[in-house]
């Protein structure tokens, strides 16, 4: 099979903790502020953690006032935020739908094990699919990708593989996760949820921070953009996954997997490791995760770091880790990255962990050069990577 | 390029229910693991276990190896898994969220949290087999039991078919609908599919030709996205398991 479409970003638009937009979380980076606060979603005194990023107007109480349907998720909510973000002539028709999530409406099945009468179909991302079908008028081709928390990273990449094989012209790629008592338990019972806000590739850091989010790119073959003067945004020159092979829940030490996908998505992309500008990291803040991606960046740019800097940050320490969000909020910002040739500094780093010297800060760094690198890793060994081009397209 | 499916391996229920499986009913080495997998995990493994085992792949060439209790693969291949699942994971949410409820957490349990993800028994594969390639699931939500698992075997075909892996594994694993969802009010929506795992290992054929290796029939993706196999349309894992026992 011949790759011989290229693949052009033609929207992209998130929804953090940060604001309702894209612009708002872009300028919240820039400003270097941060959008994890103390949790009021639920009591969380009895967890190692109070702390969370919520999306604004996600509240019970909130929704309730505005008249929501109180038997869907409040994952509904979420995504008809995002998508005020996302007209509708953005998004063809005929546009195949990718989902990724990793728990969906968990909130929903929260409420029914408590006796609370919901829609389950939230529970099974059944209702994210329909409801983003239903907006768009999409015709429901597609699928809901599930890989921990490089969901959207993987559906993103299956995504260009199947425009630029001239398997489908359009794809609507959307993603989120909420912050939840499920998950918020299950980080704190494993002991990986930081007590305070989280700090990635910190020398001190101790645990990752949840947040919640969503985020929604429309990829499109070339000639459909130019075609239909489409706005050519950015362009997905590489693509990977890969998988550890090692453990469950902690990334292999030497970063095997995510080695691999790096350099396959190198390879995939005909660039070498100077072509690279920059990386957007998964960058938890928690111990093994960030040692791991610092090890796996030196050795697959060790040549390139010989030569010349290569910034590197996490977006985690401003809105938390948005769980299968991530990776599509990353790469919605990655536009912006590429377009104003700035890598946002990561909020939270002030002691270096020694390994991430010259290649992260807590201000931004200028990009100096076309090509930014994102890659996301998650509990059963997955690893996604993808690369981004930006510049006259 | 001809892609062909060397193994197979199903766990089906009987009687309305999965079986209990124990770790001897799939390996033939010490795991001291898998007794600890959740249900979903287990049928899901036990089904990759088989369909490996019946393509003559599920240990590697070295001889001294003697299961995950010893270490990893020396040598992990480019192989990849992906499940088709509607239900994924659920029994096991709603056990793990039975474990936070009492104690609004306290007695939350690590271990069953680390299997709440429907993608979780992908990496117990690719560790006991030494599976590097790409893996994720797909969730099917209007899959019924004929078409389960079409949307795996069509993106195992891509990858394949694209040059990223010489080898896929790839099939569907469903627990069926927790009881819980009688109670919610889509409920008669929602799917019926029945529980069990099938997974096939899909190879390139030339590879697997050349070391003299068994084929139940070429499986292809045609230009239009749909599924035949030996030159009969797939709609489904139930079609393929009458084909290939044909």
């Amino acid at each position: 099979m011949s790759f011989s479409h290229k693949v052009i970003v033609t929207h992209a638009a998130a929804v953090t903790g940060l604001g309702a937009t894209l612009d708002a979380t872009w300028s919240g980076l820039l400003a270097n502020e941060s959008a994890i606060r103390p949790c009021t979603r639920f009591d969380t005194s009895t967890y190692c953690s109070g702390m969370s990023s919520c999306v604004d107007g996600l509240d019970v109480e909130v929704l309730d006032a505005a008249g929501t349907d109180s038997t869907s998720s409040r994952l509904c909510a979420l995504l008809d935020i995002l998508f005020a973000d996302v007209p509708k002539e953005a998004v063809p028709q005929d546009a195949m739908l990718l989902t990724a999530t990793t728990k969906a409406g968990v909130d929903n099945l929260e409420r029914l094990q408590q006796g609370q009468a919901c829609r389950a179909g939230d529970v099974l991302s059944l209702g994210m699919r329909e409801q983003t079908c239903v907006r768009y008028g999409l015709r429901g081709a597609g699928y809901t990708v599930s890989a921990a928390c490089a969901s959207s990273t993987i559906a993103l990449a299956r995504s260009a593989a199947a425009i630029s094989s001239g398997r489908a012209e359009a794809v609507l790629v959307c993603c989120a996760d909420l912050v939840s008592e499920f998950v918020f338990s299950g980080f704190s019972a494993l002991r990986a949820l930081s007590d305070a806000p989280c700090k990635p590739f910190d020398a001190e850091r101790n645990g990752l921070t949840l947040g919640e989010g969503a985020a929604a790119l429309v990829l499109m073959s070339e000639e459909r953009a130019r075609r239909e003067g489409r706005p050519c945004l950015a362009e997905l020159v590489g693509w990977s996954a890969a998988n550890d092979a090692t453990h469950i829940t902690a990334p292999a030490r030497d970063g095997c997997g995510l080695i691999h996908a790096m350099e396959q998505a190198l390879t995939r992309a005909k660039l070498e490791p100077e072509d690279i500008a920059g990386i957007s990291a998964h960058g938890t803040g928690t111990v093994y995760n960030d040692l791991m991606e610092l090890t796996a960046t030196r050795q697959v740019f060790a040549s390139a770091l010989e030569k010349k800097s290569l910034p590197m940050n996490s977006i985690k320490g401003a809105i938390g880790h948005t769980m299968g969000a991530a990776g599509g909020i990353e790469a919605a910002l990655a536009v912006r990255v590429l377009k104003e040739r700035v890598l946002p500094g990561t909020v939270g780093f002030e002691v270096p962990e020694p390994s991430s010297q010259g290649l992260v800060r807590n201000t931004s760094q200028e990009l100096r050069g076309a090509c930014l690198l994102s890659c996301n890793s998650g509990f059963g060994g997955v690893n996604g990577v993808i690369i981004l081009r930006g510049g006259a397209l | 390029m001809s892609v062909h499916v060397t193994g197979v391996g199903a766990v089906f229920a009987k009687d309305g229910s999965l079986p209990e499986l124990k770790r001897k009913d799939v390996f033939d080495w010490q795991d001291q693991r898998f007794g600890r997998l959740d249900h979903f995990s287990k049928i899901g493994l036990a089904a990759t276990a088989y369909a490996l085992q019946d393509a003559g792949l599920d240990k590697p060439k070295d001889s001294a190896w003697l299961g995950p209790d010893s270490g990893p693969w020396k040598e992990k291949r480019d192989v990849g898994l992906i499940a088709s699942t509607t239900y994924g994971c659920l029994h096991t949410d709603i056990e793990y969220f039975t474990s936070v409820l009492p104690q609004r957490g306290l007695s939350a349990s690590p271990h069953l949290f680390a299997y709440t993800l429907p993608s979780t028994f992908l990496g117990e594969a690719a560790i006991r087999f030494g599976l590097r390639g790409p893996s994720f699931v797909v969730n099917e939500h209007h899959a019924s039991n004929t078409t389960h698992g079409l949307e795996a075997l069509r993106q195992a075909l891509e990858i394949i078919q694209d040059g990223e892996c010489a080898s896929m594994l790839a099939g569907a694993c469903d627990p069926g609908s927790p009881a819980l969802f009688g109670a919610a009010t889509d409920s008669k929506e929602l799917a019926h599919v029945d529980a069990g795992a099938v997974i096939l290992v899909l190879e390139n054929w030339v590879k697997g030709q050349s070391s003299g290796r068994k084929s139940y029939g070429a499986i292809e993706l045609t230009p239009e996205g749909s599924l035949v196999f030996r030159g009969t349309a797939l709609d489904g894992m139930g079609t393929f398991l009458e084909l290939s026992h044909a």
